[in-house]
């Protein structure tokens, strides 16, 4: 079987794919604070129509609510503190990377992109067995460019520490995730007894 | 793999931000005009709101309620992108058309007996105008990575002989709450 050709810019649609994958596209956020932008302007419209055709406000009159703009009153002020609090979140969800705890892993046929929890139990996976220890000794935590295994050895059982490093190095050369990760290995001082 | 544009979504809260800190930063001004004098040049108070009149609060009330109308689309239409089929074309000798169940099943076969997989879920997208493959793949805690990954080259390129075409293909592995939940494998 011959291998299938690529179609044409195959490798800017992973760029766009793989970008897009590992950052927060901010929906969510932007879906709640504009249905939320939308019942507050929809209100204020209720009670300027209300004002303009001198009927009696829902809750507050148009000419009431410019007197408090001049004058505030306290829960008025104590609302504009949490405004800019909330103007502030928004501005920091908009300006942050937003990156999502994943990776990036090098592939022949596709892009692929693994959620750094998976990473961590290929490490610790790997570790594991090169330390001969149970699975719930081993602890591993991946961030953007580091991993780090902590075993816990078994009482009175030396945990060969070269081969776990080497063993946990080469998963990681293999994965080869991007961006690349440090790996290194510690092992507890103290043993615990039993399996 | 949505196709929502996400510099508008950045620039919509950069602005609903600085309306926000905008409105509560004049109350706050209005309440506390001494801050004005710590800038030297500033006048004493701020400028008064006028008194409203009918026509101003029709205007008003028009722009409010065109930006609140604004506002709707933009909700609902959050994460589109997604289509049906896995391939679709005309050419001389009729059309060919690929049901996104084709790929899911196919890669499902071909999964399925990975000890590391949990689940596979295969939906299509239109990226850049063309047919994409999304596959979300839910392996095992602390499974064998390289050995999945190229399980699932192999069931890609399967896939590409079936549709005798190369479709651009996002793999993405997670560990889902089943994931966590589930019991290591402790034979391999």
């Amino acid at each position: 079987m011959s291998p299938i050709a690529a179609p044409p810019a195959e490798a800017a649609t992973y760029r766009r794919i793989i970008r897009r994958e590992r950052h927060n596209s901010r929906s969510v956020a932007v879906s709640i604070t504009l249905a939320l932008v939308a019942l507050g302007l929809a209100y204020v419209t209720v009670e300027l129509v209300l004002g303009a055709l001198e009927l009696p406000a829902l809750l507050v009159a148009p000419v009431d609510a410019v007197a408090v703009l001049n004058e505030p009153t306290v829960p008025v002020i104590a609302g504009s503190a949490v405004a800019v609090a909330i103007g502030l979140v928004l501005l920091i969800i908009a300006l942050a990377p937003g990156r999502r705890a994943r990776h990036e892993i090098p592939n022949t046929r596709m892009a692929v992109v693994v959620d750094d929890v998976v990473l961590a139990g290929a490490l610790g996976r790997a570790g594991r067995v090169a330390a001969s220890v149970p699975a719930q000794r081993v602890r591993t935590t991946v961030t953007a460019r580091r991993a780090l295994v902590s075993i816990t050895p078994t009482s009175g059982i030396e945990v060969d520490a070269e081969a776990t490093e080497a063993a946990t190095s080469r998963v990681a050369a293999e994965l080869a995730a991007k961006p690349p990760l440090t790996v290194s290995v510690s092992i507890a001082q103290s043993g615990v007894v039993g399996s | 793999m949505s196709s929502s544009n996400r510099f508008l979504n950045r620039l919509l809260l950069v602005v609903v931000g600085l309306a926000l800190i905008g409105m509560g930063g004049w109350l706050l001004v209005a309440a506390y005009p001494q801050v004005l004098s710590v800038v030297p040049g500033l006048p004493e108070t701020l400028p008064a709101v006028p008194e409203t009149t009918v026509p101003v609060l029709w205007i008003a009330a028009v722009v409010t309620a065109v930006l609140a109308f604004l506002c709707l689309p933009w909700v609902f239409t959050r994460g589109r992108g997604r289509i049906s089929y896995l391939l679709q074309e005309e050419g001389a000798a009729g059309s060919v058309s690929f049901d996104n169940a084709v790929a899911s099943q196919l890669l499902d076969d071909a999964l399925g007996t990975q000890p590391d997989v949990i689940s596979v879920k295969v939906t299509s997208h239109r990226v850049r105008r063309r047919p994409a493959l999304a596959i979300a793949l839910t392996a095992r805690n602390g499974s064998d990575l390289p050995r999945l990954l190229s399980a699932v080259t192999d069931a890609v390129e399967q896939l590409d002989a079936v549709v005798e075409q190369r479709i651009p293909v996002l793999l993405h592995v997670t560990s889902g709450v089943r994931a966590s939940f589930a019991r290591e494998q402790r034979v391999t």
